[in-house]
Protein backbone atom coordinates (compact mmCIF):
# COMPACT_ATOMS: atom_id res chain seq x y z
CA UNK A 1 0.00 0.00 0.00
CA UNK A 2 2.95 2.21 -0.06
CA UNK A 3 3.68 4.47 -3.30
CA UNK A 4 0.01 3.84 -4.66
CA UNK A 5 -2.13 4.67 -1.84
CA UNK A 6 -0.89 6.62 1.06
CA UNK A 7 0.61 9.76 -0.21
CA UNK A 8 -1.36 11.33 2.03
CA UNK A 9 -2.06 10.84 6.05
CA UNK A 10 -4.66 8.86 4.97
CA UNK A 11 -6.47 6.54 7.70
CA UNK A 12 -5.77 3.10 7.16
CA UNK A 13 -9.15 1.80 7.01
CA UNK A 14 -9.56 4.32 3.83
CA UNK A 15 -6.50 2.59 2.29
CA UNK A 16 -7.86 -0.92 2.83
CA UNK A 17 -11.10 -0.02 1.35
CA UNK A 18 -9.37 1.43 -1.31
CA UNK A 19 -7.10 -1.45 -1.92
CA UNK A 20 -10.11 -3.82 -1.96
CA UNK A 21 -12.18 -1.71 -4.50
CA UNK A 22 -9.01 -1.67 -6.62
CA UNK A 23 -9.37 -5.44 -6.66
CA UNK A 24 -13.26 -5.72 -7.31
CA UNK A 25 -13.63 -6.79 -3.56
CA UNK A 26 -16.39 -3.76 -3.57
CA UNK A 27 -17.65 -1.49 -5.40
CA UNK A 28 -16.78 1.78 -6.22
CA UNK A 29 -19.50 3.65 -4.79
CA UNK A 30 -17.84 1.82 -1.10
CA UNK A 31 -15.82 4.85 -0.93
CA UNK A 32 -18.49 7.76 -0.31
CA UNK A 33 -18.88 7.23 2.89
CA UNK A 34 -19.13 9.15 5.97
CA UNK A 35 -15.94 8.82 7.40
CA UNK A 36 -14.42 10.09 3.98
CA UNK A 37 -16.07 13.19 3.69
CA UNK A 38 -15.22 14.08 7.05
CA UNK A 39 -11.87 13.49 7.08
CA UNK A 40 -9.85 15.76 5.02
CA UNK A 41 -6.53 13.21 4.05
CA UNK A 42 -9.44 10.65 3.45
CA UNK A 43 -11.69 12.75 0.92
CA UNK A 44 -8.22 13.50 -0.87
CA UNK A 45 -7.36 9.96 -1.11
CA UNK A 46 -10.94 8.93 -2.08
CA UNK A 47 -11.27 11.77 -4.40
CA UNK A 48 -7.75 10.52 -6.24
CA UNK A 49 -8.51 6.71 -6.73
CA UNK A 50 -11.71 7.54 -7.79
CA UNK A 51 -10.40 9.38 -10.73
CA UNK A 52 -7.55 7.04 -10.96
CA UNK A 53 -10.32 4.42 -11.29
CA UNK A 54 -12.19 6.02 -13.80
CA UNK A 55 -9.36 6.40 -15.95
CA UNK A 56 -8.83 2.98 -15.94
CA UNK A 57 -12.08 1.89 -17.25
CA UNK A 58 -11.91 4.44 -19.92
CA UNK A 59 -8.39 2.86 -20.62
CA UNK A 60 -9.80 -0.34 -21.19
CA UNK A 61 -13.18 0.99 -23.11
CA UNK A 62 -10.82 3.64 -25.19
CA UNK A 63 -8.65 0.43 -26.84
CA UNK A 64 -10.14 -0.89 -29.99
CA UNK A 65 -9.81 -4.66 -30.05
CA UNK A 66 -12.63 -4.94 -32.36
CA UNK A 67 -11.44 -8.06 -34.79
CA UNK A 68 -10.77 -7.44 -38.74
CA UNK A 69 -13.69 -8.56 -40.64
CA UNK A 70 -13.48 -12.44 -41.65
CA UNK A 71 -10.45 -12.71 -39.38
CA UNK A 72 -11.14 -16.20 -39.04
CA UNK A 73 -11.15 -17.02 -42.75
CA UNK A 74 -7.73 -15.65 -42.39
CA UNK A 75 -6.87 -17.62 -40.33
CA UNK A 76 -8.00 -21.22 -40.52
CA UNK A 77 -6.36 -21.78 -44.35
CA UNK A 78 -3.07 -21.07 -42.44
CA UNK A 79 -3.49 -23.53 -40.22
CA UNK A 80 -4.28 -25.94 -42.52
CA UNK A 81 -1.33 -24.86 -43.94
CA UNK A 82 0.76 -25.73 -41.08
CA UNK A 83 -0.79 -29.13 -40.40
CA UNK A 84 0.30 -30.08 -43.53
CA UNK A 85 3.64 -28.77 -43.29
CA UNK A 86 3.84 -30.39 -39.84
CA UNK A 87 2.61 -33.87 -40.69
CA UNK A 88 5.33 -33.56 -43.80
CA UNK A 89 7.92 -33.20 -41.55
CA UNK A 90 6.92 -35.74 -38.62
CA UNK A 91 6.86 -38.20 -41.50
CA UNK A 92 10.30 -36.96 -42.78
CA UNK A 93 11.19 -37.27 -39.18
CA UNK A 94 10.19 -41.04 -38.71
CA UNK A 95 11.64 -42.33 -41.90
CA UNK A 96 14.85 -40.85 -40.78
CA UNK A 97 14.68 -42.49 -37.76
CA UNK A 98 13.52 -45.96 -39.34
CA UNK A 99 16.23 -45.73 -41.46
CA UNK A 100 18.76 -45.33 -38.72
CA UNK A 101 17.36 -47.89 -36.91
CA UNK A 102 17.76 -50.27 -39.97
CA UNK A 103 21.60 -48.99 -40.52
CA UNK A 104 21.99 -49.62 -36.87
CA UNK A 105 20.64 -52.74 -37.37
CA UNK A 106 22.77 -54.10 -40.56
CA UNK A 107 25.49 -52.84 -38.78
CA UNK A 108 25.45 -54.80 -35.91
CA UNK A 109 24.63 -57.87 -37.28
CA UNK A 110 27.58 -57.94 -39.95
CA UNK A 111 30.00 -56.69 -37.15
CA UNK A 112 28.48 -60.38 -35.20
CA UNK A 113 28.01 -62.10 -37.82
CA UNK A 114 31.97 -61.00 -39.70
CA UNK A 115 33.62 -61.70 -36.28
CA UNK A 116 31.55 -65.18 -35.83
CA UNK A 117 32.98 -66.27 -39.74
CA UNK A 118 36.52 -64.97 -38.82
CA UNK A 119 37.81 -66.58 -35.88
CA UNK A 120 36.53 -69.86 -35.84
CA UNK A 121 36.63 -72.79 -38.28
CA UNK A 122 33.88 -74.51 -39.59
CA UNK A 123 32.39 -77.36 -37.55
CA UNK A 124 34.89 -76.54 -34.54
CA UNK A 125 34.09 -75.00 -31.21
CA UNK A 126 34.31 -71.03 -30.71
CA UNK A 127 37.24 -69.53 -29.94
CA UNK A 128 36.34 -68.63 -26.03
CA UNK A 129 35.37 -72.36 -25.87
CA UNK A 130 38.47 -73.84 -26.86
CA UNK A 131 40.43 -71.43 -24.63
CA UNK A 132 38.54 -72.27 -21.89
CA UNK A 133 38.61 -75.71 -22.62
CA UNK A 134 40.71 -77.89 -19.45
CA UNK A 135 43.54 -79.66 -21.25
CA UNK A 136 43.50 -83.90 -20.98
CA UNK A 137 45.62 -85.65 -18.75
CA UNK A 138 47.70 -87.40 -21.63
CA UNK A 139 48.43 -83.90 -23.16
CA UNK A 140 49.95 -82.94 -19.85
CA UNK A 141 54.15 -83.41 -20.15
CA UNK A 142 55.71 -85.40 -17.79
CA UNK A 143 57.83 -84.01 -15.01
CA UNK A 144 61.22 -85.37 -14.32
CA UNK A 145 63.23 -84.73 -11.63
CA UNK A 146 66.47 -85.04 -13.27
CA UNK A 147 65.59 -82.53 -15.75
CA UNK A 148 64.73 -80.37 -13.19
CA UNK A 149 68.22 -80.68 -11.65
CA UNK A 150 70.10 -79.96 -15.12
CA UNK A 151 68.19 -77.38 -15.51
CA UNK A 152 69.27 -75.43 -12.52
CA UNK A 153 72.43 -77.12 -12.76
CA UNK A 154 72.70 -75.23 -16.27
CA UNK A 155 71.27 -71.76 -14.78
CA UNK A 156 73.54 -71.77 -12.24
CA UNK A 157 76.73 -72.37 -14.29
CA UNK A 158 75.34 -69.95 -17.34
CA UNK A 159 74.84 -67.30 -13.82
CA UNK A 160 78.76 -68.35 -12.74
CA UNK A 161 80.20 -67.72 -16.01
CA UNK A 162 78.16 -64.21 -16.33
CA UNK A 163 79.48 -63.00 -13.31
CA UNK A 164 83.06 -64.30 -13.77
CA UNK A 165 83.19 -62.51 -17.22
CA UNK A 166 81.93 -59.06 -15.71
CA UNK A 167 84.29 -59.04 -13.09
CA UNK A 168 87.74 -60.11 -15.01
CA UNK A 169 86.44 -57.46 -17.51
CA UNK A 170 88.64 -54.87 -16.39
CA UNK A 171 91.25 -57.00 -15.35
CA UNK A 172 91.03 -57.65 -19.10
CA UNK A 173 91.27 -53.74 -20.39
CA UNK A 174 94.65 -53.47 -17.67
CA UNK A 175 96.36 -56.81 -19.60
CA UNK A 176 95.41 -56.90 -22.88
CA UNK A 177 97.89 -59.17 -24.01
CA UNK A 178 96.67 -61.46 -20.83
CA UNK A 179 93.85 -62.88 -22.86
CA UNK A 180 91.97 -65.02 -20.47
CA UNK A 181 91.64 -68.56 -21.81
CA UNK A 182 87.84 -69.30 -23.09
CA UNK A 183 85.59 -70.40 -20.91
CA UNK A 184 84.43 -73.66 -22.70
CA UNK A 185 80.85 -74.33 -21.79
CA UNK A 186 80.23 -77.57 -20.98
CA UNK A 187 78.10 -79.80 -23.08
CA UNK A 188 74.88 -79.76 -22.28
CA UNK A 189 73.64 -83.48 -20.75
CA UNK A 190 70.71 -85.37 -21.96
CA UNK A 191 68.19 -85.69 -19.18
CA UNK A 192 67.72 -89.09 -18.21
CA UNK A 193 64.77 -90.41 -16.97
CA UNK A 194 64.31 -91.68 -13.75
CA UNK A 195 64.46 -94.93 -14.23
CA UNK A 196 65.10 -95.97 -10.65
CA UNK A 197 63.66 -95.21 -7.69
CA UNK A 198 65.37 -97.11 -4.94
CA UNK A 199 69.05 -98.71 -4.07
CA UNK A 200 67.35 -102.04 -4.98
CA UNK A 201 66.94 -101.19 -8.59
CA UNK A 202 70.46 -100.47 -9.17
CA UNK A 203 71.59 -102.85 -11.89
CA UNK A 204 73.95 -105.52 -10.63
CA UNK A 205 77.31 -104.20 -12.96
CA UNK A 206 76.84 -101.04 -11.12
CA UNK A 207 76.78 -102.56 -7.74
CA UNK A 208 79.86 -104.57 -8.40
CA UNK A 209 81.83 -101.59 -9.71
CA UNK A 210 81.44 -99.89 -6.19
CA UNK A 211 82.95 -103.14 -4.56
CA UNK A 212 86.06 -102.74 -1.93
CA UNK A 213 89.01 -105.01 -2.57
CA UNK A 214 90.49 -104.77 0.33
CA UNK A 215 88.94 -106.86 3.61
CA UNK A 216 88.44 -104.38 5.87
CA UNK A 217 87.07 -102.17 2.99
CA UNK A 218 84.84 -105.39 2.26
CA UNK A 219 83.47 -105.78 5.70
CA UNK A 220 82.66 -102.24 6.27
CA UNK A 221 80.74 -102.43 2.71
CA UNK A 222 78.61 -105.87 4.24
CA UNK A 223 77.70 -104.18 7.38
CA UNK A 224 76.41 -100.93 5.30
CA UNK A 225 75.07 -103.49 3.09
CA UNK A 226 73.30 -105.17 5.53
CA UNK A 227 72.43 -101.94 7.93
CA UNK A 228 69.87 -101.10 5.23
CA UNK A 229 68.64 -103.77 4.14
CA UNK A 230 70.10 -104.79 0.59
CA UNK A 231 72.49 -108.05 1.74
CA UNK A 232 70.52 -111.13 3.28
CA UNK A 233 74.08 -112.36 4.43
CA UNK A 234 74.43 -113.37 7.86
CA UNK A 235 75.81 -110.30 10.46
CA UNK A 236 79.57 -110.77 10.99
CA UNK A 237 80.71 -112.33 13.90
CA UNK A 238 83.55 -110.30 15.01
CA UNK B 1 -20.66 -27.88 -27.98
CA UNK B 2 -18.20 -27.79 -23.95
CA UNK B 3 -15.10 -27.25 -25.29
CA UNK B 4 -13.86 -30.51 -24.69
CA UNK B 5 -16.22 -32.24 -27.24
CA UNK B 6 -14.96 -29.30 -29.48
CA UNK B 7 -11.29 -30.36 -29.09
CA UNK B 8 -12.04 -33.60 -29.63
CA UNK B 9 -13.52 -32.65 -32.80
CA UNK B 10 -10.91 -30.71 -34.04
CA UNK B 11 -8.17 -33.36 -33.23
CA UNK B 12 -10.22 -35.66 -35.83
CA UNK B 13 -9.54 -33.75 -38.24
CA UNK B 14 -13.09 -31.89 -38.22
CA UNK B 15 -12.47 -28.10 -40.45
CA UNK B 16 -16.24 -26.89 -38.76
CA UNK B 17 -15.00 -27.70 -35.36
CA UNK B 18 -11.98 -25.94 -36.20
CA UNK B 19 -13.35 -23.08 -37.16
CA UNK B 20 -15.68 -22.78 -33.82
CA UNK B 21 -12.90 -22.78 -32.47
CA UNK B 22 -11.71 -19.81 -33.70
CA UNK B 23 -14.47 -18.30 -33.52
CA UNK B 24 -14.89 -18.65 -29.77
CA UNK B 25 -11.61 -17.27 -28.72
CA UNK B 26 -10.10 -15.47 -31.55
CA UNK B 27 -12.05 -11.95 -29.90
CA UNK B 28 -10.25 -12.78 -26.75
CA UNK B 29 -7.09 -13.60 -27.80
CA UNK B 30 -7.04 -10.65 -30.19
CA UNK B 31 -8.13 -8.39 -27.73
CA UNK B 32 -5.19 -9.17 -25.14
CA UNK B 33 -2.67 -8.91 -28.14
CA UNK B 34 -3.98 -5.64 -28.67
CA UNK B 35 -3.32 -4.28 -24.94
CA UNK B 36 -0.36 -6.19 -24.53
CA UNK B 37 1.63 -5.30 -27.75
CA UNK B 38 -0.10 -1.48 -28.64
CA UNK B 39 -0.07 -2.34 -32.19
CA UNK B 40 -2.77 -3.19 -33.98
CA UNK B 41 -1.29 -4.93 -37.16
CA UNK B 42 1.05 -6.81 -34.58
CA UNK B 43 -1.58 -7.94 -32.87
CA UNK B 44 -3.15 -9.60 -35.90
CA UNK B 45 -0.35 -11.13 -36.88
CA UNK B 46 0.26 -12.83 -33.27
CA UNK B 47 -3.45 -13.87 -33.41
CA UNK B 48 -2.94 -15.95 -36.07
CA UNK B 49 0.45 -17.65 -34.79
CA UNK B 50 -1.28 -18.01 -31.39
CA UNK B 51 -3.86 -20.15 -33.36
CA UNK B 52 -1.85 -22.02 -35.41
CA UNK B 53 0.40 -23.15 -31.99
CA UNK B 54 -2.49 -23.82 -30.40
CA UNK B 55 -3.77 -26.69 -32.97
CA UNK B 56 0.02 -27.65 -33.33
CA UNK B 57 -0.48 -28.78 -29.67
CA UNK B 58 -4.14 -29.49 -28.93
CA UNK B 59 -2.88 -32.81 -28.31
CA UNK B 60 -1.49 -31.72 -24.98
CA UNK B 61 -4.31 -30.11 -23.82
CA UNK B 62 -5.29 -31.74 -20.34
CA UNK B 63 -8.83 -31.68 -20.81
CA UNK B 64 -9.53 -31.58 -16.83
CA UNK B 65 -8.30 -27.90 -17.29
CA UNK B 66 -10.50 -25.05 -19.07
CA UNK B 67 -9.57 -24.04 -22.23
CA UNK B 68 -9.66 -20.85 -21.93
CA UNK B 69 -6.51 -20.09 -19.87
CA UNK B 70 -4.74 -22.50 -21.61
CA UNK B 71 -4.98 -20.37 -24.87
CA UNK B 72 -4.54 -17.27 -23.25
CA UNK B 73 -1.29 -18.66 -21.86
CA UNK B 74 -0.31 -19.02 -25.37
CA UNK B 75 -0.93 -15.88 -26.06
CA UNK B 76 1.08 -14.16 -23.54
CA UNK B 77 3.95 -15.68 -24.70
CA UNK B 78 3.45 -15.18 -28.39
CA UNK B 79 3.05 -11.61 -27.26
CA UNK B 80 6.15 -12.15 -24.82
CA UNK B 81 8.03 -13.42 -27.84
CA UNK B 82 6.91 -10.45 -30.10
CA UNK B 83 7.96 -7.45 -27.51
CA UNK B 84 11.30 -9.31 -27.67
CA UNK B 85 11.86 -9.31 -31.26
CA UNK B 86 10.27 -6.04 -31.50
CA UNK B 87 12.88 -4.57 -28.86
CA UNK B 88 16.07 -5.86 -31.18
CA UNK B 89 14.47 -3.98 -33.63
CA UNK B 90 14.29 -0.32 -34.37
CA UNK B 91 10.86 1.11 -34.46
CA UNK B 92 9.90 4.18 -36.85
CA UNK B 93 6.78 4.82 -35.49
CA UNK B 94 5.20 5.59 -32.04
CA UNK B 95 3.02 2.42 -30.90
CA UNK B 96 0.55 4.36 -29.28
CA UNK B 97 -0.69 6.11 -31.84
CA UNK B 98 -1.12 3.18 -34.39
CA UNK B 99 -3.78 1.88 -31.96
CA UNK B 100 -6.62 3.88 -33.34
CA UNK B 101 -9.52 4.96 -30.48
CA UNK B 102 -13.20 3.76 -31.11
CA UNK B 103 -14.44 6.50 -33.24
CA UNK B 104 -17.58 6.69 -31.47
CA UNK B 105 -15.64 7.32 -27.72
CA UNK B 106 -15.12 10.75 -26.85
CA UNK B 107 -11.05 11.16 -27.06
CA UNK B 108 -8.95 9.77 -23.84
CA UNK B 109 -8.46 12.28 -21.41
CA UNK B 110 -4.71 13.54 -20.79
CA UNK B 111 -4.46 11.05 -17.54
CA UNK B 112 -6.09 8.26 -19.70
CA UNK B 113 -2.86 8.57 -22.28
CA UNK B 114 -0.67 9.29 -19.24
CA UNK B 115 -1.89 5.75 -17.79
CA UNK B 116 -1.52 4.03 -21.14
CA UNK B 117 1.71 5.47 -21.63
CA UNK B 118 2.85 4.04 -18.07
CA UNK B 119 1.78 0.66 -18.80
CA UNK B 120 3.63 1.14 -22.03
CA UNK B 121 7.04 1.26 -19.87
CA UNK B 122 6.30 -1.55 -16.88
CA UNK B 123 8.27 -4.56 -17.66
CA UNK B 124 6.60 -7.51 -18.97
CA UNK B 125 5.57 -9.60 -16.36
CA UNK B 126 4.10 -6.26 -14.46
CA UNK B 127 2.05 -5.36 -18.09
CA UNK B 128 0.53 -8.59 -18.56
CA UNK B 129 -0.74 -8.91 -15.12
CA UNK B 130 -1.85 -5.36 -15.26
CA UNK B 131 -3.60 -5.78 -18.66
CA UNK B 132 -5.13 -8.89 -17.66
CA UNK B 133 -6.56 -7.59 -14.38
CA UNK B 134 -7.55 -3.97 -15.45
CA UNK B 135 -7.96 -3.42 -18.96
CA UNK B 136 -9.28 -8.11 -19.58
CA UNK B 137 -11.51 -8.02 -16.26
CA UNK B 138 -9.62 -11.13 -15.17
CA UNK B 139 -9.34 -12.52 -11.14
CA UNK B 140 -6.20 -12.80 -9.62
CA UNK B 141 -7.18 -17.09 -9.92
CA UNK B 142 -7.24 -16.45 -14.02
CA UNK B 143 -4.32 -15.11 -14.16
CA UNK B 144 -2.03 -17.04 -11.94
CA UNK B 145 -3.75 -19.91 -14.22
CA UNK B 146 -2.54 -17.95 -17.23
CA UNK B 147 0.37 -17.31 -16.25
CA UNK B 148 1.26 -19.97 -14.10
CA UNK B 149 2.07 -18.08 -11.06
CA UNK B 150 1.37 -18.42 -7.50
CA UNK B 151 -1.99 -16.15 -6.64
CA UNK B 152 0.15 -14.51 -4.07
CA UNK B 153 3.08 -13.27 -7.05
CA UNK B 154 0.41 -12.02 -9.28
CA UNK B 155 -1.27 -9.63 -6.49
CA UNK B 156 2.54 -8.54 -5.41
CA UNK B 157 3.17 -8.20 -9.54
CA UNK B 158 -0.28 -6.15 -9.43
CA UNK B 159 0.31 -4.07 -6.12
CA UNK B 160 4.13 -2.98 -8.18
CA UNK B 161 2.77 -2.52 -11.35
CA UNK B 162 0.10 -0.01 -9.83
CA UNK B 163 2.51 1.62 -7.87
CA UNK B 164 5.06 2.21 -11.04
CA UNK B 165 2.33 3.43 -12.89
CA UNK B 166 1.32 6.16 -10.17
CA UNK B 167 4.59 7.38 -9.82
CA UNK B 168 4.81 7.94 -13.69
CA UNK B 169 2.18 9.89 -13.61
CA UNK B 170 2.89 11.79 -10.54
CA UNK B 171 6.84 12.63 -12.42
CA UNK B 172 4.62 13.74 -15.39
CA UNK B 173 2.41 16.05 -13.27
CA UNK B 174 -1.00 14.02 -14.16
CA UNK B 175 -2.08 12.94 -10.67
CA UNK B 176 -5.37 14.63 -10.40
CA UNK B 177 -5.87 17.12 -7.37
CA UNK B 178 -8.92 17.55 -5.59
CA UNK B 179 -10.46 20.38 -6.45
CA UNK B 180 -11.55 23.41 -4.46
CA UNK B 181 -14.17 23.99 -1.94
CA UNK B 182 -16.58 25.65 -4.04
CA UNK B 183 -16.08 22.75 -6.98
CA UNK B 184 -16.40 20.00 -4.87
CA UNK B 185 -18.02 16.99 -6.51
CA UNK B 186 -16.54 13.62 -6.52
CA UNK B 187 -17.31 11.82 -9.57
CA UNK B 188 -19.37 9.46 -9.91
CA UNK B 189 -17.43 6.35 -11.92
CA UNK B 190 -18.28 3.94 -14.50
CA UNK B 191 -17.57 0.59 -14.62
CA UNK B 192 -17.26 -0.75 -18.24
CA UNK B 193 -17.41 -3.74 -16.96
Amino acid sequence: MDAFLPTSAACPDTERLIQAVLDREHPVSALQNEHGRACPACRHRVWEATQLLTALDQLAATRDVSLPVNFADRVIPVILADQRTERRSQQRRQRILAACALAASVTLAVVFFWDRFTTTAPGSPPREITSLATPTRSETPPILVSAQLHAMRDTLADLTRRTAAETLAPAQTLLPDASPEPVTPPTPRTPTTDSVATLADVPEAAISGLEPLTGSAERAWNLFLRDVGFSQAPKPKF
Amino acid sequence: MTDDALVRRCLSGDPTAMRTLVERFQADVFALSVRILHHRQDAEDATQEVFVRVFRSLHHWDASRPLRPWIQTIAVNRCRTWLGKRSKQPQPVEHLNLIPDRPESAPPSELVQGIAAAVEELRADYREVFVLFHEQGQSYEEIAMVLDRPVGTVKTWLHRARNQVLETLRQAGLVPQEPTTSDRQTPEPTRSR
